[in-house]
């Protein structure tokens, strides 16, 4: 009984999640994506407007068309179809009817929300003498749902701590919406918060986010929560990032995503000769991809990172597929799905 | 006799107000256009210097300018807080209209106001300050127009009030 009120809660929570991101769409969508089904909006990971085509969602790993009625189908025939005021209407609303005033966001192509939630924007690209200067004529929005997966990380912590107690370099590897970034928040607020069943204190967390996308700070207030002794340096470049950290907050763990620039490696050689740990993320499917790549590929067989953990979603998003150590590159976890799932790959 | 005499004051008196009523416009507008105008330049700093959002700014010069004034910005600013749907073009407008019409501002300078609100946040900071700039220089006409009108009206209304007391009383009475 009271596991089916936990999940009620869980449930009137997730929901609760759509309807402020339902705020931030002009009233016609808004109205449509409030009548989509209860069950689906709980799995509902991306609203994707496009000029003059049809109203497209997302979730658990399949995209459907919408009708006025909220109906999802799998054929275009009587879905709602976007125009130029829904678009524009909308990015009034997700810029707080202030363009200019997320100018810098616009040149990456991204404005994140209060709520963490991320919308991605399509137009037509500005260049100037340094680079591209704005996006004008909107074409496109992709509205990323944004769910903190608190307690994911249970799995993978017993790995990336040895029997001292200590916290060991890690690198998570995956494809593209496999969780990876997900896994990486719940993880920097573990560490963070530390875990008592461990009779681990917790550590100090310095995270980079180049992309916004982990502490997902919306005017300088973290969206997500990472942890008590986590300081977040928002929009930094990786390499700049982790020697400022390095320099001014002493961190014990530094944690960052998606490296792979030749600056990167710099900066992880002098976090290591400082004694920092490193925690970070790279896209990829499998330990031969990873090795075949040039900087990732050659930190990991120098043996920088500890643990390497793989996920896929062969069995959800997020799922543990194995974890290597990085020292022999010998497997310590092998879920059983996983040969399969290299096969396919 | 002595009736006569408190009618007579009464109608000079009331004539006289009427006058003085009526040239005050003139001088209110004056002032409302002024305040206007620095209204605009804080919008244009917030803007350029702060790139605060235009909820924060409607907030912030509305409390800073002429109550008059100040209200459009702050019913604007209140309207954006509810996220019922609208853009800022219908709030704007909306709260244009619906405060505009208790202040002395002529039809014109509604329209030049109602104009702010189809360009302001919806472009770039270079693009925002152009725009303001334009409708500045419109406003600024509007003063000067409105400081020649007020020295020509101003004199002429209030003579105007307590002579037409006078006849009044000299026809009538």
């Amino acid at each position: 009984m009271e596991g089916k009120e936990i999940l009620m809660d869980k449930n009137k929570k997730e929901l609760s999640v759509i309807s402020n991101l339902e705020l931030y769409l002009c009233p016609d969508i808004r109205n449509i994506i409030k009548k989509l089904p209860d069950e689906f909006k709980l799995i509902l990971e991306e609203i994707r407007l496009r000029i003059n085509r049809p109203l497209m969602v997302f979730g658990r790993q399949k995209d459907y068309f919408v009708d006025i009625n909220g109906c999802l189908t799998s054929t275009p025939i009587n879905s709602y179809y976007v125009g130029k005021e829904n678009i524009e209407k909308t990015l009034q609303f997700v810029s707080n009817y202030s363009i200019y005033s997320v100018e810098d966001e616009l040149k990456n192509g991204y404005i994140t929300i209060y709520g963490g939630h991320r919308i991605g924007i399509v137009g037509k690209v500005l260049v100037g003498s340094e680079g591209i200067k704005t996006l004008k004529d909107f074409s496109g929005l992709n509205i990323r749902v944004s769910r903190e997966k608190l307690g994911i990380s249970t799995k993978v912590i017993p790995y990336i701590f040895n029997s001292k107690g200590e916290f060991l370099n890690t690198l998570l590897v995956s494809p593209p919406q496999c969780g990876k970034t997900t896994l990486l928040r719940d993880i920097i607020r573990t560490v963070s918060e530390g875990v008592p069943q461990m009779n681990f204190r917790g550590l100090k967390v310095g995270v980079v986010d180049e992309r916004s996308e982990l502490g997902a700070c919306f005017q300088g207030i973290p969206q997500n929560d990472l942890g008590p002794r986590t300081d977040i340096l928002d929009c930094c470049p990786k390499a700049e990032g982790m020697i400022m950290l390095i320099r001014s907050m002493s961190p014990q763990v530094i944690a960052t995503d998606e490296i792979g620039r030749t600056e990167d490696s710099i900066a992880i050689e002098e976090a290591m000769m400082a004694g920092i740990k490193l925690i970070t993320t790279v896209h990829g499917r499998s330990l031969e991809n990873i090795l075949s790549k040039n900087i990732v590929g050659k930190l990991v067989r120098d043996g920088v990172f500890e643990r390497i953990i793989f996920l896929s979603n062969s069995d959800g998003v997020g799922t543990m597929d194995s974890v290597v150590d990085g020292s022999n590159l010998a497997y310590l976890y092998r879920n059983k799905n996983y040969k399969s799932n290299r096969q396919v790959v | 006799m002595l009736f006569k005499f408190v009618y007579s004051v009464i109608i000079v008196g009331c004539s006289s107000l009427l006058g003085f009523i009526f040239a005050n416009t003139y001088v209110e507008r004056s002032k409302l256009l002024n305040s206007l105008l620095s209204a605009l330049q804080m919008l244009e700093t917030e803007i350029v210097y702060g790139a605060t959002p235009v909820p924060t700014i409607m907030r912030r010069v509305g409390n800073k300018t002429k109550k008059e004034i100040g209200n459009i910005f702050l019913s604007a600013a209140g309207l954006l807080n509810l996220n019922s749907g609208q853009t800022f073009d219908e709030i704007w407008h909306d709260a244009v209209i619906r405060e505009a019409k208790h202040t002395c501002l002529s039809r014109e300078d509604i329209d030049l106001l109602l104009s702010l609100g189809k360009n302001l946040g919806i472009s770039d900071c270079e693009d925002q300050v152009k725009h303001i700039r334009l409708i500045q220089e419109e406003f600024k006409r509007h003063y000067e127009h409105s400081l020649i009108e007020q020295n020509k009206n101003t004199k002429l209304f209030r003579n105007l009030g307590f002579l037409l007391g006078m006849a009044i009383v000299i026809i009538v009475l």
